[in-house]
């Protein structure tokens, strides 16, 4: 069995910081992670290894530095990763992405000389933009079924049994092989590297896939400028209101208050 | 921080202390009041594989150099000192099976420690410590095994351990020259494990005594020679007290750490009580000590590294940071004041911890007798 | 296939069903599309899919919520929700009357469906908005969505390709008035399910126990944060939601300490809910809890006085939440 797993590299949205004079992200210094969602994703495909043998590539795109993100799955047990990288792709929205994305694997099942890959896992959304897009799109160009917010999957003869948690719901859906699953919240916790692996993925190779590498990609559908959606505005969250403010003892606060309850009909 | 250390040892040293964070820091509370042995923690930590970071390449481990070991072990005993005993503790075994064991001996301890096996090393006995000439425990040759007969006091590792370093007497007139190193697997006949010690500090670490009735063991389960077992203690332990002495140092950096972060939020008299100088300068003194005793370390292992006798570097190292990451905790108590006392805040804890390594592994005293030695010759 | 903006009219709404009904949100959304519809000259549609007969009164129910045509699709594969056969309807569809723009509830069925539907259509699409304007200096809806975990607020537009799409949360509008003497259009639209449709099915479904109590409907939530101290304190917001006949949910520090499940979480993880009264107790007011409360009269009792959860709030303590919630169980109870 074949799985890959795209990767995005996020700053880690915790340690991001606004600057109020333009409104603009300040990301000096901020660690770039795995995106939390693509570890979940990365950890199921590894014990899917374990459970049933498995090759498990993975994919990201982005600047060069994702690859130290992509290095960090070979630490936790990916088999093989590669990185598609180069300024044409820059600032492409999800469709964009998904367009090259799904040409990447594509390329990449063509040069492993395995036809196509029978499982692409994906994060069901990444923390810096959430938009949850990039994996049914993929699925879309790749033509292929998708289930989205998984919790598990099993291997069946023609296809998986994949566990999803949706709309208050637990679904467990068959879907025939190849197709695209989006990974939510999974059991258990994704794994630490060790010592030993985390020491031999630092010399692993990353191959990089650039425009040339992708020639059925149309330069004209990808990047800023092939990107459909464009960001027009920023703004840091506005204050919406100046209530009401209590600052005295709680024997002059409690009765305010009681009386406002009391006025709305709450009590 | 005062290491220099490669771009790859680095990573793994974050790799550790992200690792450290998030399933060491917050979790040690529990088994530091209980008394109980961390088995959950010290799982994760050997799926790390932080039982080998001192193994050589040749037996399937990193093969790390010395420095980025220190700080892979500064990282730990900044975490929980007790973990990083339990760990540190395996090590002092592998060191003289890999300089004086078989090959075999050698090959199956790596297997032990790759399977999350421990170990012990038993010199210590209820009236020798520091004195090892004063040991009891005998080994009596009987056809081609021996009969080991004795008590062990303080062994770390003593209830979890698969296999013992048990020092015993096969000549009993030629004191330390008479001494023996053997391996003794836990299932042997006789040997048998005391009470776990109730400890002051370094809580999550297990220490008990082990007591050996007419134990059989054949002659292939001795280490060396007869009759070399403290020279090879000795001359182990060189190394064993710098790794010890960079667990210590974690303790002392996390004091800082905890007190320099209290002293930040706590306002006294309309501002925060770092701007006061007499906290200032207490944070200071702690760096200053701090890092005078991470350079000893580093320079200590720099000798080792280059395969330089650095007994006295070793020694000075061991006793300089024990006496100050005492003095640092002690501080770190005295700047988060009340709260420092509580047990609520991790700093009363580091105090309790720091002390056992003034005491550990050759007293203070014995260091200083080993340092002062010197001037005798 | 590639629509361009002059060759494009009518915005749609998907009304998402559930149980036979229609879901909150796609009403509120069809509200929200009148305006922007009003404000472009154009044609507010509804789009239902269903099983055999399954749409009933929905066409008549979205009309009055201000659809101006219905377009129906209804037969077997339908009844229940499936990626590929809802895609390829709403694709063909789409492709033969070429709305403008196509908005989607945020729910976890319209965040599985939109991205397959703007793929299919080759279009943009933005998730997750919580406002959307006509801009008429550029003729295009800005969509209106956080980034950053809530840290930032973006305005993402669609300049050239149609449809236009995005999801925006439930609960982000008032529900539009009902007017049953409004007129309007059904178009019934018989297209059978993609046969590709049977490459996803579904095996069985069970309602999660994880899910938590049903906060979205409640009218009352008294919810707690890190401030309450304890998981002992935090007990105290049960008898206080009791005396108010509401419900205690909680910010992520809560759940994370253990005191309460976490489907009680409320915020961009967790849930969104809309109430008339919200008492959020030692309770910072990250934006990521921030996102998630909509209510008439927002109460905040925190210590610190700078703590943003008072920038959305209509009363402000500024004291102790623990303190707060025993004095006023205390008073309440007289």
């Amino acid at each position: 069995m074949n799985i890959l797993v795209c990767v995005k590299q996020v700053p880690d949205t915790m340690e991001v910081k606004i600057d109020e004079e333009n409104n603009r992200l300040i990301r000096d210094g901020v660690p770039y992670t795995v995106n939390p969602f693509d570890s979940n994703a990365v950890e199921l495909a590894v014990r899917m290894k374990e459970r049933y043998g498995a090759c498990v590539t993975v994919l990201s795109m982005g600047p060069v530095q994702a690859s130290e993100s992509l290095r960090e799955c070979l630490a936790v047990g990916a088999d093989d990763a590669f990185l598609i990288s180069g300024r044409e792709f820059g600032g492409s929205d999800t469709l964009a992405t998904s367009r090259v994305l799904s040409e990447g694997i594509k390329k990449i099942a063509a040069n492993k000389g395995i036809g196509a890959f029978d499982l692409i896992l994906c994060g069901r959304q990444s923390s810096d933009s959430d938009t949850a897009q990039v994996g049914p799109e993929t699925a879309e160009f790749l033509a292929i079924p998708q289930v989205t917010y998984a919790t598990d999957i099993e291997k069946t003869d023609a296809g998986f049994i994949v566990t999803q948690a949706a709309d208050g719901r637990i679904n467990r859906l068959s879907v025939t092989a190849p197709c695209l699953v989006t990974i939510g919240k999974i059991a258990g916790f994704p794994r630490y590297s060790n010592m030993m692996s985390k020491i031999a993925s630092m010399s692993a190779a990353v191959p990089v896939l650039s425009a040339e590498d992708l020639p059925a990609v149309n330069p004209e559908t990808v990047g800023l400028l092939g990107s459909p959606t464009k960001m027009t505005g920023m703004q840091a969250p506005k204050k919406m209101k100046s209530g009401e403010i209590l600052d005295g003892g709680m024997g002059e606060i409690i009765p305010r208050v009681a009386e406002i309850l009391a006025d709305q009909g709450f009590i | 921080m005062g290491y220099i250390l490669s771009e790859e040892s680095q990573k793994l040293v974050a790799m550790v202390r992200d690792f450290c964070d998030k399933e060491i820091v917050k979790q040690c509370k529990e088994f530091d009041i209980s008394g109980a042995f961390p088995a959950e923690i010290m799982k994760k930590c050997n799926e790390m594989q932080l039982n080998l970071i001192e193994l050589p390449k040749k037996y399937g481990g990193p093969g790390l150099d010395w420095i980025t070991i220190a700080a892979i072990y500064e990282e730990l005993g900044r975490a929980d000192a007790g973990v990083a005993s339990t760990l540190a503790t395996n090590t002092m075994l592998m060191k003289v099976l890999f300089k004086f064991g078989t090959e075999e001996q050698a090959a199956n301890y790596c297997e032990l420690l790759k399977r999350g096996g421990y170990s012990t090393f038993a010199l210590t006995e209820a009236q020798a410590g520091s004195d090892a000439a004063n040991t009891l425990t005998v080994a009596d040759k009987d056809g081609d095994d021996y009969v080991l007969n004795g008590a062990k006091a303080f062994a770390s590792n003593g209830g979890i351990a698969d296999v013992h370093g048990i020092f015993a007497l096969t000549d009993k007139t030629a004191g330390t020259k008479g001494l023996t190193a053997f391996l003794v697997e836990k299932e042997r006949a006789g040997m048998k494990v005391g009470q776990e010690e109730n400890k002051m500090g370094i809580r999550l670490s297990n220490t008990t005594s082990l007591f050996l009735e007419n134990v059989r063991v054949p002659a292939s389960n001795v280490i060396g020679q007869e009759g070399k077992g403290f020279s090879m203690a000795m001359q182990t332990l060189d190394a064993q007290r710098i790794v010890t002495a960079a667990i210590t140092i974690g303790i002392a950096q996390r004091g800082l750490e905890e007190a320099a972060a209290y002293a930040k939020q706590r306002v006294t008299f309309g501002q925060p009580i770092n701007r006061n100088q007499a906290v200032q300068f207490m944070l200071a003194d702690m760096d200053i000590k701090i890092e005078t005793a991470r350079q000893m370390i580093v320079h200590a292992f720099t000798l080792l590294q280059n395969g330089t006798r650095c007994t006295r570097e070793a020694s000075i190292a061991k006793c300089y940071t024990a006496d100050i990451a005492m003095e640092v905790a002690t501080d770190a108590v005295q700047i988060v004041g009340g709260y420092g006392y509580s047990r609520d805040y991790p700093v009363e804890k580091l105090m309790r911890d720091a002390k056992v390594f003034q005491i550990l592994e050759g007293t203070n005293q014995i260091q200083r007798m080993i340092i002062g030695g010197q001037f005798l010759r | 296939m590639l629509v361009k903006k002059e060759d494009s009219n009518g915005i749609w709404v998907f009304a998402e069903l559930c149980g036979g009904s229609v879901r909150k949100v796609s009403f509120e959304l069809l509200g929200a599309a009148r305006r922007l519809a009003d404000a472009q000259s154009e044609k507010l549609a509804a789009v239902i899919l269903a099983g055999d007969g399954g749409a009933s009164e929905i066409p008549e129910e979205a009309i009055a919520f201000g659809a101006d045509e219905v377009y129906v699709v209804e037969g077997p594969g339908y009844e229940t929700y499936n990626t590929e056969a809802y895609c390829c309807a709403i694709a063909t569809l789409a492709e033969k009357y070429r709305p403008s723009a196509i908005i989607i509830g945020a729910t976890d069925l319209g965040r599985d469906l939109a991205p397959r539907l703007a793929a299919r259509l080759r279009t943009g699409l933005t998730a997750d908005c919580i406002d959307m304007a006509y801009n008429s200096e550029t003729a295009n809806i800005d969509w209106i969505c956080p980034a950053f975990g809530g840290k930032l607020i973006v305005t993402i537009s669609c300049p050239d390709s149609r449809p236009q799409m995005g999801t925006v949360r439930q609960g982000m509008y008032d529900l539009p008035r009902r007017s049953d003497a409004r007129r309007g259009r059904i178009i019934a639209e018989p297209i059978p399910a993609s046969p590709e449709s049977s490459l996803v099915r579904v095996l069985d479904t069970v309602v999660s126990a994880a899910e938590g109590p049903d906060l979205e409907s409640a009218q009352v939530i008294v919810a707690g944060g890190h401030g309450m101290g304890s998981a002992e304190n935090f007990e105290k917001l049960y008898r206080l939601a009791e005396l108010l006949g509401g419900k205690v949910a909680a910010s992520r520090a809560p759940v994370e300490f253990g005191w309460i499940d976490e489907g009680c979480m409320i915020g961009h993880s967790g849930k969104s809910v809309s109430t008339k009264l919200y008492i959020a107790l030692g309770i910072s007011g990250t934006i990521q809890h921030v996102a998630g409360v909509k209510s008439d009269l927002i109460i905040a009792v925190n210590k610190d006085r700078n703590a943003p959860i008072f920038d959305i709030a209509d009363i402000s303590v500024v004291g102790d939440a623990n303190e707060f919630v025993s004095a006023l169980v205390a008073r309440l109870e007289k």
